[in-house]
Parts: C-alpha cells; sequence; structure tokens
C-alpha cells in the first residue's frame, strides 16, 4: 500500500543535542545526539518494488569550542533517526556542537550551550 | 566463501584499516553460516596483538527486529597501560551487508570511552566490539545475538 | 504477515461463547455496556514491549518521537497559538475523537486539517505527511497524562456502533477479529510478537519497524493487512469510528504519545 508522499526532511529542526541545563565544574554528564535521518541502506524496496537508494550519515563530527570530541567514520549500521550519547566532563562553559554529513551530500548541524557555574 | 562476500569484507577492512586484525585473513575468521559454528576467533586475533582487555560491548542477546538494536561500547581506562590511550570505538557485524558497522574516532574531551547508540542487524551473528589502542593493541568482546523475528513489513 | 493460527492454538468456538460478534442491538441501553477491560485491568501497550523500547519511551532524550513534537511544536507557534493559548494546548488533543451530531467522527487529524483549512487559510495537509504529524504529535505530547472522556452517550451512537461491529466481526482468510486478539489473547504472543490489549494511548507513535511516526489511523490498517483482510484506505471512515470505539474502551488510560512501539 502507498502512502501519500512526504516529505523526509522537512524544513525546521531535524536534531535534538540533548546536554544538563547548569553544570558544576567537573561534573560528568551525558551530552546525547538525536537526528531525523532514513539511514536508507540501499538494500530496502519502495513500494512499487524499486530499490531505494543508499543514503547512510557519513560522518558526524561533535565538538566542544572546536575542540574534538569525537568524529563517526563509518556509521553504516546505525538506525534510522539514530541516537548517540557519550560522557563528557564539565570543565568551562562554552559551545557544543555536531556536524554531519551524508552519503547524497546533504549537510546538518546544532549546537548547544554549555553553562558551567563559575566557568 | 563467495567472492561478493569476500569483496564486502576487503572494503569493509579498506575502509578501517585498522580493523585487518579484527577481520582475520580476508575476513575468513568472521565469517560463516551459522553463528554457532564461528572458528575460534581468539587464535586468529592473539597473532595480532588482539586482547580481550578492557572493552565491554552491552547488547541484548536477543532481539525481536535487527532494526535497531541498543548497544553500548565501553573501553575502560583503568585497564590501560600509562602513556596509552583509547583511540577508536568501532562494532563489527560480519553477516550485515556491511560488516563495518561504526567506527569512531574518540577525541581527548570525552571523560570516558563509552558509546551508546541504536544499530541495524541484518542477522543473527557474532557482533564484534573493537577498541584501538595508540599502541597498535587491539581489545575485543564478542557478542552471539538472536533475532527471533525478521525486519517484516506490514503493507503500510 | 501471516498469523500462524494452528500455532495459537487458539479456539474460536471459545470466542464465540464469551463475545458473540455481529450487528450492534439496534437499541442498546447505554448503560448495561461493559467494557472488555475494568479500570483496574486496563494496561498501556508499552507494558508489553520490550525493556529498551520501554526505556526509551520513557526518556524523552531517547525517543526518536520527540523530534516530530519538535516540529510540531514549531509549526504550532507559527500558524495555530494565535487562538489557542498555552493552557488550552495541553488540552486540545484529550478531547478527540468525537462524534458530531450530523458528520463523520472527529479525529485529532481531521480536526488538525479542518482548523488549517478554515483558520489558518491553507490547503490540507495529507494524512501521514511530516507536518501533520508533526502537528499531532506535538498537541497529544501536550496533552501527555490527560485522560479522555468518552461523551456520555456514546454508546447509542450510530458510529460508535459501527466501531464496535468492525472491531468484534470476523474477517479476512484467517478468520480473526481485532476481538479475537486484544480481547482475548493479550499477553500471548503471535509468532515473536506479544498482543497488548490494543489501545491508542500511545499514538501518534514511533514504530522502529516504520522507521519513523504514524498514527493510529496507519496502525489499525497494519491490523487490517496482518488478518489479511481488505485494508481500508487512509480516508474510510471505519478508522474513525474505530478510533472512536478504542478511545471508549480504553478510558481511564492516560494519554502517552509519543509511545515507542516496535
Ligand atoms: C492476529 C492478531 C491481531 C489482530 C486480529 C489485530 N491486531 Fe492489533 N495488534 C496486533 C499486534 C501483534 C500489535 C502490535 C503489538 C501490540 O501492541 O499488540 C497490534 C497493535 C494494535 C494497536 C496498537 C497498540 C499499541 O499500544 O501500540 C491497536 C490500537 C490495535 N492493534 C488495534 C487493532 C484493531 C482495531 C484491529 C482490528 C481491525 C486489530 N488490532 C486486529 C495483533 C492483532
Ligand atoms: C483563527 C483561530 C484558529 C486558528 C488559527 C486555529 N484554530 Fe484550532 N480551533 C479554533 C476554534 C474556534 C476551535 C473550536 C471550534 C471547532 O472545533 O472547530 C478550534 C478547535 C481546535 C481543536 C479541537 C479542540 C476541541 O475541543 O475539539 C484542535 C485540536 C485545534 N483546533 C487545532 C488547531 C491547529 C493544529 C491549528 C493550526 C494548524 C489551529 N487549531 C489553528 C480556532 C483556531
Amino acid at each position: 500500500m502507498s502512502e501519500p508522499s512526504t516529505s523526509l526532511n522537512p524544513p525546521g529542526r531535524n536534531a535534538r543535542l540533548i546536554v544538563p541545563r547548569l553544570l558544576q565544574r567537573g561534573e560528568e554528564f551525558t551530552a546525547r545526539l538525536l537526528i531525523q535521518h532514513p539511514m536508507e541502506t540501499g538494500f530496502r524496496r519502495d513500494d512499487a518494488g524499486k530499490m531505494l537508494p543508499a543514503n547512510v550519515i557519513e560522518e558526524i563530527i561533535l565538538r566542544f569550542d572546536g575542540e574534538l570530541v569525537f568524529r563517526g567514520r563509518v556509521l553504516n549500521a546505525l538506525s534510522a533517526n539514530p541516537s548517540l550519547a557519550v560522557l563528557l566532563t564539565a570543565q568551562k562553559s562554552g559551545t557544543l556542537s555536531a556536524n554531519w554529513r551524508d552519503q547524497m551530500g546533504n549537510v546538518g548541524s546544532i549546537s548547544a550551550e554549555l553553562r558551567v557555574a563559575g566557568g | 566463501m563467495p567472492s561478493a562476500d569476500r569483496r564486502a569484507l576487503l572494503h569493509a577492512a579498506a575502509l578501517a584499516p585498522w580493523w585487518w586484525a579484527a577481520l582475520g585473513p580476508f575476513g575468513m575468521a568472521v565469517h560463516s553460516q551459522t553463528p554457532t559454528a564461528d572458528p575460534p576467533l581468539d587464535q586468529q586475533w592473539q597473532r595480532a596483538r588482539v586482547e580481550r582487555g578492557g572493552l565491554s560491548l552491552d547488547i541484548p542477546v536477543v532481539v525481536e527486529t535487527g532494526t535497531s538494536v541498543p548497544i553500548v561500547l565501553f573501553a575502560d581506562r583503568l585497564k590501560l597501560k600509562s602513556g596509552i590511550q583509547i583511540e577508536r570505538l568501532g562494532v563489527i557485524a560480519p553477516k550485515n551487508p556491511r560488516p563495518v558497522a561504526l567506527d569512531v574516532e574518540l577525541g581527548a574531551l570525552m571523560s570516558q570511552a563509552r558509546l551508546t547508540t541504536n544499530i541495524r542487524l541484518g542477522a543473527s551473528q557474532s557482533v564484534i566490539g573493537v577498541a584501538l589502542l595508540s599502541d597498535g593493541t587491539l581489545w575485543q568482546h564478542s557478542v552471539n545475538v538472536v533475532l527471533t523475528g525478521s525486519a517484516c513489513y506490514d503493507g503500510t | 504477515m501471516r498469523w500462524l493460527l494452528v500455532a495459537l492454538g487458539f479456539s474460536f468456538a471459545a470466542y464465540f461463547g464469551v463475545a458473540p460478534p455481529g450487528r450492534a442491538d439496534p437499541k442498546p441501553p447505554p448503560a448495561a455496556i461493559q467494557k472488555p477491560y475494568a479500570l483496574a485491568q486496563l494496561r498501556s501497550g508499552a507494558s508489553f514491549m520490550a525493556p529498551h523500547l520501554q526505556a526509551q519511551q520513557r526518556d524523552d532524550d531517547q525517543n526518536p518521537g520527540m523530534l516530530w513534537v519538535d516540529q510540531g511544536r514549531d509549526l504550532f507557534a507559527a500558524d495555530c497559538a494565535r487562538c489557542h493559548d498555552a493552557e488550552a494546548q495541553k488540552r486540545l488533543a484529550a478531547k478527540l475523537p468525537r462524534v458530531t451530531p450530523n458528520g463523520p467522527v472527529v479525529t485529532l487529524e481531521t480536526q488538525i486539517n479542518r482548523c488549517q483549512t478554515d483558520r489558518v487559510k491553507r490547503a490540507d495537509y495529507p494524512l501521514e505527511s511530516q507536518p501533520l504529524l508533526a502537528l499531532s504529535s506535538y498537541l497529544s505530547f501536550a496533552a501527555r497524562g490527560e485522560v479522555y472522556r468518552a461523551q456520555s452517550d456514546v454508546t447509542s451512537t450510530e458510529a460508535w456502533q459501527r466501531g464496535r461491529n468492525a472491531f468484534t466481526q470476523v474477517q479476512g482468510k484467517l478468520d480473526f477479529s481485532c476481538a479475537a486478539c486484544h480481547d482475548q489473547m493479550a499477553g500471548k504472543r503471535v509468532r515473536t510478537q506479544a498482543i497488548s490489549q490494543g489501545h491508542g494511548v500511545g499514538f501518534p507513535a514511533y514504530r522502529v519497524e516504520w522507521q519513523g511516526v504514524g498514527s493510529l489511523n496507519r496502525r489499525l490498517r497494519a491490523c487490517y493487512f496482518g488478518m489479511e483482510t481488505l485494508v481500508p484506505a487512509q480516508s474510510d471512515p471505519i478508522l474513525a469510528d474505530l478510533a472512536l470505539y478504542l478511545a471508549w474502551r480504553s478510558e481511564g488510560l492516560p494519554l502517552e504519545a509519543p509511545a515507542v512501539r516496535r
């Protein structure tokens, strides 16, 4: 059965970067990135039986004030609408930013301000 | 091994050369038809300085579908020799069409070498978590995951 | 998808003995109609899911459905908030579905489109389109924890009776009814899937199988598909009638959208 065509990447927000509101210096916290993306594997067919072209996120870079937190170099098996969580330690206030790029060349980014008490 | 599979594994290794050891010669070690019949991986990996080390791969051993399987990869820095860092974390799913599932480079800012995410699995298989240390050592931990249902679509 | 009847060990004879399907009584005494589940027995679909899916639903930070909620919040602020203030937004979704005197059952989705065309004065959104799912997810999320209250006379309406008939009617190649699974077999398994009581309070929901958020309308069509019977079109009013019947049947369960389902 076919759905009416829907846009997969509507205008507006397509990601969340979640960090605690306020941190104490030295506190360990989770930063979680959630991206709306089909992570199309290239092994699925559409309703007409045609192969859907592969389009997975090829790279995700997370930085804090420009410094590398992590870089995803191969992300083949991430599920659709992936979520990635890592642990960081709050040393100072600053900007956490994520950038990503998929196989079709679409890019995305999101950032969040970290507020560290007294930092 | 069918040449397509072999090509996939060679391709995987080319994408992430540091995994050559984990994949074994031409990926033979991690390729087999049934998870239980996997050859003893340890022998292959010991030759390439593969250690069980401080890596844990936390993944459910039985899942209903492979479309989204929660995983936590954790490499314990307390188990490192001094002066050595954990550089990369990865996951190999030998029976996925693309066996290199994940390869993530860690920056200095991560307070622990821990990554939490969800991955796809195309079949029941032995999923291998790997950590690459700055001295070239690989830590690995594999978990046999059984898929009870296929990721079938319901027509809507 | 093929449901393995034999493996279920399910006896239709026993089922007929409990709750005979068929046409609704022409003049049912409203007070006498018993719900399949008493209030204390009601269990949300979440409790039948695997632990990791329950955990994903419990924690908004892990729930991919929240991406749709974010988009709906923005869209609502831009197009709708001037008429519906912050307090009112929390209740909109819990008031639907509702029977109207001479028209079809109004669902959250049809009402959003009514406001979109009559008040925002723009073309309506196709069912299951991203903006419509975003708006319905946001409003359902805003009403999370609220409890739907059925209209007092709902069981005497034709829409409710059509909904109940559709729910209890045996159909399809496998001779199933909705009730056979969701009233009689909740807690058991079909193949590898645990069967829930079949409530709609988690919708719109993020389904792993859909790799996205979908409406109750889509979930119901998926169940028709599973029964190997004619799948109603999205716009078929029977789906709204069923939504009305389901809302009455689950009255008392708090809304929990966007739920996470397999
Ligand atoms: C063969 C068994 C079967 C039949 C018949 C069936 N369903 Fe389902 N239904 C399922 C399964 C399996 C699911 C997914 C798991 C769950 O929630 O039970 C489901 C899910 C649902 C849900 C979502 C519950 C939730 O919390 O996510 C609703 C609502 C529902 N069904 C209603 C119906 C209606 C209405 C019909 C008749 C048109 C019907 N079902 C027929 C097996 C069935
Ligand atoms: C010009 C004012 C106006 C705008 C703009 C507007 N609405 Fe409404 N809305 C109303 C009024 C008046 C009602 C109650 C009458 C009715 O049900 O039609 C209503 C009813 C509703 C209801 C049902 C509440 C109930 O008690 O049944 C929902 C849901 C709703 N609107 C959603 C929306 C959404 C979503 C948008 C933006 C796409 C929107 N509205 C834009 C005026 C507006």
